[in-house]
Formats: C-alpha cells, structure tokens, sequence
C-alpha cells in the first residue's frame, strides 16, 4: 500500500481543482515554459501566473528551476504518478467491493434454496 | 465527473430493492464491506439524509481502516450519495446508481477523489469564499 500523506493530496486536487491551473499543467507536459511566456499564452498578469505556479509548486506538481535571470517551469510526472496510483488503488477497491457483494447474494441464494 | 473520478460498474443478479439494501442496511454492509476475504468489517449508520455513517475495516495483522461520512442523497432503490473520508482522502463523494438491468442491478459506482467543495465549507467554514475571494485575486 502506498503511503500517502492526506495533506499532499489534498495540495495536489486543490492545485488541479483550478481550470487555468489544470491549462498551465496541460502546457507544461508539452515542454517547459517560464512564468512570463504562460502569462503571454493566457493573456493574465505575471504576478497572477506567479501566484497560479506557487500553488502549483507547493502541490509537488511543478518545479521550476532557475535559468539565468528567468525561472523555467517544468512539470513533475512523479507527482501526478502518485495520483494514478490512488485512482487505480480505489478502483480495484470498488471493483472487490462488487465482487464481494455478488458473493453475498450467492451465497444467500444458496441459503435460501436449502431452506425450500 | 473529473478525470479525478473513479467509476465501476457491475450488474449484480438480485433485485434492485435488495441491492440498496446491501448498501443501506449495516448489518448487511457488514458481510461485504471490506478489501480482502480474511479481513472483517464493523457498520453504524443512521441511513437518512445528513446522517453519518462509520465504517470499521480490521484486518488480520490487528490494523483498523476507519471511514466516515455523511449521506448526501438516499433515493431507493436507485441512488445514494454518501461523503467518504479515510487515511487517504478526506471529503470525497461517492454517488451508487442502480438500475435494472434484465432480472438482476447493475451498479456503478463514482468516487470523485477531488475533495468536494461544499464538505470543506460546512467543515471548515468559509472556505468556499476564501477560493472565490482567491479567484476574483487571480482574474484581476
């Protein structure tokens, strides 16, 4: 199982909870960008850029990496592995979930053949 | 739905009246509610609309999981929505749709694993205007 820290995924769906947050990840799986070129493509502030990329950064799901005088943002695939590791650990969960629950009503048609 | 949305489907062969039972009555959840066959469960529930539920899984090495949440939406036999809190993820929403399906239900369940917005407001008060006060931040 997995350890995961609630906290972090908490950080990481707030982070993705977001529409222009969820864009600035989509562009930043193509190739990496600085603040100011993602604040060209969505024609927003680089200080609004700035404060959509911290959330992102603090998530786990951005890093950004000093390029001269300019910051790069490059996305962080483990980040968002840990994600699609509690989406596929849940749907085996529920998947059991439903096996289990045709084993009982199996089992109780079994039962109740008996008793006639 | 996101793409944050677990979704599993089965058709089941019992009647779909039985089928909400088995997810309402706790007793019944009991016998099936738990990941693996050596593991046990223990259900409390009040099953009407903004009551909780608790849902103990013990494993064979002595760990407990523990679950809680509060129902959302009780329709029988057709839907129910319950809020699903665990070690892992908190204020997640879990929606059962059953529907006939020939002489059997088929199932599907929906766990949305993105923390729902109108939990964290009723738990941690304000927080909906603290996002929108956020928003309005950004956009300008």
């Amino acid at each position: 199982m997995v350890d995961y820290r609630s906290e972090e995924l908490d950080e990481i769906f707030h982070a993705l909870s977001n529409s222009t947050r969820r864009h600035i990840v989509l562009e930043l799986t193509k190739k990496d960008l600085t603040v100011n070129e993602l604040a060209e493509k969505y024609d927003m502030s680089v200080q609004g850029v700035s404060k959509h990329i911290q959330v992102l950064v603090r998530s786990g799901l951005v890093t950004q990496k000093r390029a001269g005088r300019l910051k790069r943002c490059s996305f962080n695939y483990e980040t968002l592995e840990n994600v699609s590791e509690l989406i596929q650990r849940y749907r085996a969960f529920w998947e059991a979930r439903l096996e289990a629950l045709e084993k009982y009503f199996n089992k109780k048609k079994i039962k109740e053949n008996k008793k006639k | 739905m996101s793409e944050n949305t677990v979704v599993v489907k089965k058709v089941i062969s019992a009647p779909r009246d039985e089928v909400f039972e088995a997810f309402t009555d706790a007793e019944i959840m009991s016998k099936w509610f738990f990941p693996d066959e050596d593991m046990s469960a223990e259900v409390t529930n009040n099953p009407v609309v903004g009551g909780d539920y608790t849902l103990k899984m013990y494993a064979k090495n002595g760990d407990i999981y523990t679950h809680v949440g509060e129902y959302k939406e009780i329709s029988p036999p057709e839907k129910l929505v319950f809020t699903w809190n665990s070690d892992f993820v908190q204020n997640t929403v879990v929606t059962v749709i059953l529907e006939e399906s020939g002489s059997g239900t088929e199932v599907t369940i929906s766990h949305d694993l993105l923390p729902s917005v109108e939990m964290a407001e009723n738990h941690r008060g304000g927080w909906t205007g603290c996002l929108n006060r956020l928003e309005t931040i950004f956009s300008a």
